[in-house]
């Protein structure tokens, strides 16, 4: 991580008019918060320049908090900035959340690559530089008032956005935020404790709600620039594929609004005056596909050589255990499928490279645009706008290299839009798995031999590609294999490996990630060995659970909430899995019928998350609904399939996802914690599929060990009443 | 092609291609970006409109169908401050992402006109919209808040 110096944040623009601003370093030892003097008032004519500092204080009295991390939906913007507002006593009503700039001040010291949005961490990741630079702001707004009152700080105290007198006098922060702007930032401002929180695990309403109700929200593809063009791509169908020939590019280029076409090695633009006249050039191509000498593998090969790999790694030896299973899982390929389809803008202009985009991932769009047009350093300028759902596929950053490199081409700014079918067909995928479980059972029904193999690509050869594949052939998939590696059920003897199978595939991090499927895996192991021992499944987890404080709070809360004891009406049957990921425990009991065709009713759904202090209660609250809705979309039905290299979705009509009348009732109890914040965004999604799948073996005796559920016959769900 | 239709109060003419789905005349040529692009084949609704008051998905409607007809978008479903749907998504802390939330207050708005207080059942027949966030349960509560806050509808339709 790179350590500022006080020069390098002098040296940074400001374009917000008179006010304090303060500089911080999420990544620095000592010295992390500083008065940005010089950076006031520098730029006021260019309203589009991005905020360099972490708040500023305006003479007004509004108080705008810069985020580091990407808004796409789970609510960071306003959780970050009620840290700031807590520790700075600020009205939240005053408080707004911008985008901050790409800059290392910026990096998330919770993961490698900068400025980053991913991992559930970005709560975890600011929660101290955030509350730090409030605390600071707020002991140089009351210095500030002492002066001018000639009394010491001590004698003052603050009330939600001012200063107040022992005599009753007053002074609002914007009236003091210019003398405090002219204070050096103290280095260690002391944090109030939990008990004198006014803001933190108190609900607020979210900062972005009213302009995305509105509609004036701008997404990647609202941002509107004077002269802007719009491309449309087309790939190369197989993944990889190359583009042998295209034809009918002087037709194309006359059509009406047509500007011009570019074809590359894999993949051809259309440039337009609108997006609709880009894709109707792009249709009218006549493009020939080649994929000479590129592997072009069908989801069967996929299957066989994972399967091969399991055979080839052999099974573990049985020992005496009375009890024993022996099964296989198995997840497929799936796209994010975010609600916007991929885009980005991008204009090389005379004095560098500025791109707008929704991306969770600053620092390195920032390196893939200075590789697109050839600039560096501060001539290249990142734009975050809102996102349309991330789901780690906007952590990668192929559409911010191609945006950029069409705009170094036409040198007009360029709104690149991808159709959904391009969205769903050059995704970057959720590896498909196949995990063997062999386990035996003790006397007492304990697990005392756990071999789990998971036969799977190794997303690290792909995904970290500096560092040799040796060596993660030695370390196994150490990202694939989350969730899986110490299950808490006390075995004595574990062995949980990854095998590595090239599935020739584009990979990516797909919330929740390895959480995503080995919680499916593990959660239904112990529903099978519960039964294997002759036990209830919640009695069964909880006699390991002593070791675990938080699985232990979580499963109780959650059996209390489902009275899991009660019985059900008719036909009813409960279904339970507990899973830690990023930090936290969430746990989550399903109540479902089946009907003889096998259609689904989803009558209820309670979830427990244990996640340390809770920031917005309602937020983690809609993160646990949202992690819920997207588990079930993919435990349901979410499958991509390959034939001869070509993803075979293209659309929501044949990569569906749930819809509001498929949606139960979703209770979340959160449970009361002073702890450091731990992970929210993903970890809602590991539990659910296998809280359904062991619901349904409870309906119906059939163990569904494969995803999605509708290959096994499950096709129709639908909400029950409350 | 030349059309001439009413978009949120005021009448408006365009001159495109007739093919043209009215979503990217929208956001390209009126510059209305409130209207959102998901699919382009009518499935998940985020470029919900209302025609004549009916919602409709833009990205599947050519211009030529909007001649002379009556076309609103996010920025004119209310004619002074918020629409009483707004006010219930805000209420409700509806949207995450926010991406379908234009297309879902639309789709809404549309049920709303035609049924003043709908049922859970009618609610699940209507809103076909997708969310990959999640949010139905929210939207579902925000529908009866919003319906139970907007004025009562006309005597005609109001009897029992």
């Amino acid at each position: 991580m790179s350590a500022l110096s006080r020069r390098d944040f002098i040296k940074l623009g400001g374009t917000l008019g008179a006010g304090l601003l303060l500089g911080a370093c999420s990544a620095c030892n000592k010295q992390r918060i500083f008065t940005l003097r010089q950076g006031v008032g520098s730029n006021p004519s260019d309203p589009d320049a991005d905020m360099l500092g972490w708040v500023f204080i305006a003479t007004d009295g509004s108080i705008k908090v810069a985020i580091p991390s990407a808004e796409m939906g789970q609510g960071v913007y306003t959780g970050l900035a009620m840290l700031v507002a807590e520790e700075l006593d600020a009205d939240f009503a005053q408080v707004s959340a911008v985008a901050a700039s790409v800059n290392p001040q910026f990096d998330n010291p919770k993961m490698r690559g900068g400025q980053l949005t991913g991992g559930s961490t970005s709560t975890m990741a600011f929660w101290t530089p955030m509350r730090e630079v409030g605390a600071s702001a707020r002991s140089m707004l009351l210095q500030a008032a002492a002066k001018q009152w000639k009394t010491t700080p001590e004698s003052l105290k603050t009330q939600p956005g001012k200063v107040v007198h022992p005599d009753g006098r007053q002074l609002t922060y914007g009236a003091l935020a210019s003398a405090a702007a002219k204070l050096d930032a103290p280095s260690s401002p002391k944090l109030k404790s939990a008990k004198d929180y006014r803001l933190i695990g108190k609900p607020q309403k979210r900062l972005d709600t009213p302009d995305k109700v509105r509609g004036t929200a701008v997404f990647g593809m609202d941002v509107r620039l004077p002269d802007m063009v719009y491309a449309a791509v087309e790939h190369a169908h197989a993944l990889k594929g190359r583009i042998a020939k295209v034809e009918g590019q002087a037709a194309v280029t006359a059509m009406p609004g047509v500007l011009s076409v570019h074809v590359f090695d894999t993949w051809v633009a259309v440039i337009a005056k609108g997006w609709w006249q880009a894709q109707q050039g792009l249709k009218a191509l006549k493009v020939t596909q080649d994929t000479t000498g590129v592997p072009t593998p069908s989801s069967a090969d996929h299957r066989a050589k994972m399967l091969q790999a399991l055979n080839e790694h052999g099974k573990a030896k049985r020992g005496k255990e009375t009890k024993y299973l022996d099964v296989e899982y198995e997840v497929p390929l799936l796209e994010h499928a975010t609600m916007s389809p991929i885009n980005c803008t991008a204009h090389v202009h005379a004095k560098g490279c500025d791109v707008w985009a929704p991306t969770q991932a600053q620092t390195n769009s920032h390196k893939a645009a200075a590789k697109a047009c050839g600039l560096k350093g501060d001539q290249v300028r990142i734009h975050t706008t809102y996102l349309g759902g991330g789901f780690g596929r906007r952590a990668e950053t192929d559409f911010i290299h191609q945006a950029v490199t069409l705009a170094a081409k036409v040198k007009l700014p360029v709104q690149l839009i991808w159709s959904r079918e391009e969205t769903t067909r050059h995704g970057f995928y959720r590896p498909a798995v196949i995990s063997r479980f062999q386990v035996g059972l003790n006397e007492k029904g304990d697990p005392q031999r756990w071999s789990n193999q998971m036969a799977m690509p190794n997303m690290l050869y792909q995904k970290v590609p500096a560092v040799p594949n040796m060596v993660w052939k030695l370390t196994g998939d150490v990202i694939g294999i989350d969730g899986a590696k110490e299950p808490p059920y006390a075995i004595d003897d574990l062995d949980v490996d990854t095998l590595h199978v090239e599935l020739d595939t584009p990979l990516g991090f797909w919330r929740a990630v390895g959480h995503s499927h080995n919680g499916f895996f593990v959660e239904s192991v112990v529903d099978e060995l519960a039964e294997l021992a002759g036990e209830d499944p919640a009695a069964y987890r909880r006699r390991f659970y002593d070791e675990y404080p938080r699985h232990k709070n979580v499963l109780d809360a959650l059996t209390t909430m489902a009275q899991w004891d009660k019985k059900r009406p008719e036909g009813h049957h409960l279904g339970l899995a507990v899973h830690e990921s990023f930090g936290s425990v969430v746990g989550e009991v399903v109540e479902l019928s089946v009907a003889k065709d096998k259609t689904v009713t989803l009558h209820r759904i309670w979830c427990a998350i244990h996640c340390g202090q809770v920031i917005n209660p309602d937020a983690v609250q809609a993160q646990m609904e949202s992690g819920i809705v997207y588990g079930l979309s993919a435990a349901t039905r979410g499958q991509i399939t390959l034939d001869k290299g070509v993803v075979q979705q293209s659309n929501f009509h044949d990569y569906q996802v749930m819809q509001m009348s498929e949606i139960p009732p979703i209770e979340v109890h959160l449970i009361p914690s002073t702890s450091a914040p731990t992970g929210v965004g993903e970890t809602a999604l590991p539990p659910i599929a296998a809280a359904v799948a062991n619901a349904i073996y409870a309906a119906t005796g059939t163990r569904l060990r494969r995803l999605p559920f509708a290959q096994a016959g499950f096709k129709t769900w639908r909400r029950g009443g409350a | 092609m030349k059309v001439e239709f009413d978009l949120n109060g005021k009448p408006h003419k365009l001159d495109v291609d007739a093919a043209m789905p009215l979503l990217w005349a929208l956001r390209d040529e009126v510059g209305l970006t409130g209207t959102k692009f998901g699919c382009g084949i009518g499935q998940c609704g985020a470029c919900t409109v209302h025609m004549d008051g009916i919602a409709m998905r833009s990205c599947s409607l050519p211009v030529a169908a909007v001649q002379g007809r009556t076309i609103t978008t996010i920025e004119g479903i209310s004619a002074q401050g918020l629409h009483a749907l707004q006010e219930a998504w805000i209420e409700e802390d509806v949207p995450q992402c926010g991406y379908c939330q234009t297309g879902q207050i639309m789709a809404a708005a549309a049920m709303l006109a035609q049924n003043p207080n709908p049922s859970d059942e009618t609610i699940d027949q209507t809103m076909s919209n997708l969310c990959r966030c999640g949010t139905y349960n929210r939207i579902r509560k925000a529908i009866h808040r919003a319906a139970a806050a907007m004025p009562t509808p006309p005597a005609e339709e109001a009897k029992p």
